[in-house]
């Protein structure tokens, strides 16, 4: 027979539902996730690419347009990729969790290098407060051979970003470094991607996102051998706006230094200088309508090239 | 004829005249017409716990006084879960119809009560009647055979102060002329002890030993009938052997009588019926139980060596066992209507302990209910409704099972899911998003009804498992997600309508502890309705 069971005591029952009732406690502290505004946070701090794009001053140059509409297009087209190259370091911080939380601090990864093997990546960002109250993030992106000890991590790439209430806008800056990296055998240069960061020694970069018309400065530097030595690129605008871009290159023989300005119609006028080297203080200019044809042309070098009137330019000289 | 011829031949005629009217006298009692009251009560009262089986031990033995104790359907009323006045009333009634056909018949009263005692009194759901009325209101029965069996804890109380004896046996004066006449009070235990119940009986010891003990088994004087003394005797030895072991404690029934007359009281004639079992005397040794389709004990034979056993059990399907000491013999049994069955031992077969037939009873009134529902869910504080989880309508349905642990406890297990869309306020961007979460849990309550049951409230303890999920409509931001246990504690209300149909209000509060941007202990509540059939 099964044990009796008293027709008052009911010990055992109440055992049972009190065991019962522990267990129920002990797993209410079993929660997993990472659903966190604190990340959401981290990750809409920082820029990317699009934020930071320069945006199309008009149609692709054809054989009609001028000489210095193409290189403005073709410099847009550069300082885009740049940009886009350094930032797209940051892509693992917007489209996944951290791997480590601490307080004001995310890191995601260690995670195997891109076209690296043998190498592992990471992205710490940090939330800083400035005294007046400023609240800012700062990240870097740090690389490490496997074998290195853990210790070891060399950046790439670090920055602040100052965020404005907007997605991914804000006021920011970024470095990038790969000296080290070059000396640690890193692969920077990609020959299958000539727009990423190959022959870059170092790279800066403010910008001011927050409010229009945007503003993007971007200083670069090749490493020894590579010309041109430097180059530096400046736009101010916004979509559908117009913009300005200035590109100054050093470099050999000669440097010199390209303002280009457009319309929100598209049209537009280019003042190249020569900074140094032969014919230094020699401008060029180019004008060119919405279609991108050239509409005035001038090279004090050469001119039986020059063409149109100053007139029809979309804005007078410097 | 002379004077003295005539003399001698009157007082012969006088003489043989009173030895007539004497042996009239002697031999014409009225017939006995047989009475039970039997009341089974599950519910004793606020500071009682709800019994399992005693409306069931008054089914099964009025059952068997109507087969087998010569007691008519009519006059057997079964009382379940009734209240003092209830009882009353029936005694009342059954005590008018004796005073009615006082002359014509000599009458026997059996009350039997199965439930709570506490105190010193029997507890009839919310109304109490105390030991020493019932033993007064029974010595004031017009029945010449009174006799009251109480199973319920401390039941001896009743008979101490009568010098009572938890006695294994008690011998009638079978010397005395007439009919025995007067009061017999049995009790399950003794009036310090606790009566006990076994899921394996679906019962008490006390009522189920009882019980075998009139379909035959306690027939000693193997007369095919069982008087109330060889009953009793076999009730005591079954309960105390069965119980010595269990953690209340042996249980000793007692006994007290106050009779007249002669011979002991039958209790039932089991072989005017012709059905059941036949134990044949070559048959080994031992306890033969008969198991019914619930896996329940329903019958016991206690056989001894070299005497044939026979027990009066219904028809029906059985499965019947003897245990070895290493081993079970087991069996099957059809016996048809109206058929004595002889068993065969050498047809039962060996099996492992492990495959004891004896199951266990279930409570009686398992239910099964489905039900779908709505509802709302937020969080106690405003910053996590705000920026974390934001408030959410819930859609789903719950399967529930009523009275499988006991009969007022229902388990049930629930799942339900809902959408919100919110927006997540953030120093660096203002992000809409969708919000999405799936719950499941399982839950413990005690129920209470009132009134005729249509109204039920109900409270007890609930297991979550939430996953809460987020996505953002900016596609570049990655979904988010959480997942958590959360014990929390539930109550409500539900109104029982015909069919089997019920509504019902609930509210739920319960504990989440979020761990992922820091440990935040957070509550929330929820509400709903919810509408079930139950079958």
């Amino acid at each position: 027979m099964r044990a009796a069971v008293s027709r008052v005591c009911f010990r055992s029952t109440a055992r049972r539902l009190l065991l019962a009732g522990a267990c129920g406690l002990l797993l209410a502290g079993c929660g997993e996730g990472d659903y966190s505004n604190e990340d959401v946070d981290f990750q809409t701090s920082v820029p990317d690419g699009q934020s930071l794009a320069v945006p199309p001053i008009g149609p692709e140059p054809t054989p009609a347009s001028p000489e210095y509409y193409g290189t403005t297009v073709s410099v847009v087209g550069k300082l885009n990729a740049v940009v886009d190259a350094v930032l797209a370091l940051l892509d693992r911080v917007r489209v996944s969790p951290p791997s480590r939380r601490a307080p004001g601090e995310r890191t995601w990864g260690p995670f195997p290098a891109e076209r690296a093997p043998g190498w592992s990546a990471r992205v710490i960002l940090a939330r800083q407060v400035s005294a007046a109250g400023v609240l800012s993030f700062a990240y870097r992106f740090e690389l490490r051979p496997d074998a290195a000890p853990d210790d070891a991590w060399l950046p790439l790439l670090t920055g602040t970003a100052q965020p404005a209430g907007s997605l991914r806008r804000g006021l920011g800056d970024f470095q990038i470094t790969t000296t080290d990296l070059r000396a640690a055998g890193f692969p920077i240069d990609d020959p299958a991607n000539p727009d990423d960061l190959n022959d870059i020694a170092t790279l800066s970069a403010r910008y001011d996102s927050a409010s229009l018309p945007r503003a993007v400065h971007l200083d670069t530097r090749n490493i020894a051998g590579v010309s041109p030595e430097r180059a530096v690129y400046d736009f101010t605008g916004a979509a559908g706006a117009g913009g300005q871009m200035t590109f100054a290159v050093d470099g050999a023989p000669q440097s010199f230094s390209l303002t280009s300005r457009w319309t929100t119609g598209g049209a537009g006028r280019a003042d190249l200088t020569l900074t140094s080297g032969p014919g230094a203080g020699l401008a060029a200019v180019n004008c060119w309508t919405e279609t991108a044809s050239a509409s005035y042309t001038h090279y004090p070098w050469d001119e039986t090239r020059t063409a149109g009137s100053a007139t029809a330019c979309a804005f007078p000289g410097p | 004829m002379n004077r003295s011829a005539r003399g001698a031949a009157a007082r012969t005629v006088a003489v043989l005249a009173l030895l007539t009217a004497r042996a009239a006298t002697t031999h014409a009692e009225p017939p006995l017409h047989r009475y039970a009251l039997l009341l089974g009560n599950d519910h004793g009262g606020e500071d009682t716990r709800p019994l399992l089986y005693a409306v069931e031990d008054a089914r099964r033995l009025r059952e068997v006084l109507v087969r087998l104790g010569g007691v008519r359907a009519e006059d057997a009323p079964l009382l379940a879960n009734a209240s003092v006045g209830q009882f009353l009333a029936a005694l009342d009634g059954l005590e008018e119809r004796m005073r009615a056909e006082a002359g014509q018949s000599r009458a026997s009263l059996l009350v039997y009560f199965s439930g709570h005692a506490k105190d010193g009194d029997l507890r009839l759901g919310g109304t109490r009647l105390s030991l020493e009325t019932l033993r007064a209101r029974i010595a004031r029965s017009p029945a010449e055979v009174r006799i009251a069996i109480i199973d319920s804890c401390r039941s001896g109380a009743l008979t101490r102060s009568k010098g009572a004896r938890h006695a294994p046996a008690f011998a009638i004066d079978a010397t005395r002329p007439d009919a025995a006449r007067g009061t017999v009070f049995l009790t399950s235990s003794s009036f310090d002890e606790d009566a006990q119940e076994s899921d394996a009986l679906a019962g008490s010891y006390f009522s189920h030993h009882l019980v075998s003990a009139l379909q035959g088994d306690a027939d000693r004087s193997r007369d095919g009938r069982v008087t109330l003394a060889e009953a009793y005797d076999y009730a005591y030895a079954r309960t105390v052997a069965d119980t010595a072991d269990s953690m209340a404690g042996a249980q000793h029934p007692t006994f007290s009588y106050d009779l007249k007359g002669n011979g002991d009281l039958v209790l039932t004639d089991y072989v005017s019926q012709h059905e059941g079992l036949y134990v044949p005397a070559p048959a080994p040794a031992g306890t033969y139980y008969l198991i019914d389709a619930r896996g329940t004990v329903a019958a016991e034979v206690v056989k001894e060596p070299g005497a044939d056993r026979r027990i009066a059990v219904r028809s029906g399907r059985y499965r019947i066992k003897r245990r070895l000491a290493d081993r079970l013999r087991i069996g099957e049994i059809d016996i048809p209507p109206g058929a004595l069955i002889t068993l065969d031992e050498a047809r039962l077969r060996d099996a492992a302990f492990a495959d004891d037939p004896v199951k266990g009873v279930r409570p009686s009134d398992v239910r099964w209910r489905v039900g779908l529902g709505a509802g709302g869910q937020g969080f106690f504080d405003a910053p996590t409704r705000d920026s974390l989880f934001p408030p959410v309508s819930l859609f789903g349905g719950e399967l529930a099972v009523a009275g499988f642990f006991r009969h007022d406890v229902v388990f049930a297990l629930d799942v339900a899911a809902g959408a919100a869309r919110a927006t997540l306020e953030r120093p660096s961007a203002t992000l809409p998003f969708r919000f999405r979460e799936l719950t499941t849990g399982a839950s413990l309550w005690y129920e209470r009804r009132w009134g005729d049951g249509a109204l039920v409230t109900f409270a007890g303890a609930r297991l979550a498992l939430l996953l809460l999920r987020r996505a953002f409509d900016d596609a570049t931001l990655a979904d988010q997600s959480y997942s958590a246990f959360s014990p929390g504690l539930l109550a409500g209300t539900s109104w029982r309508f015909g069919g089997g149909l019920s509504l019902t209000a609930r509210l739920r509060a319960h504990y989440l502890l979020y761990n992922v941007d820091e440990n935040r202990s957070l509550g929330y509540v929820e509400a709903g309705f919810s509408g079930a059939y139950e079958f």
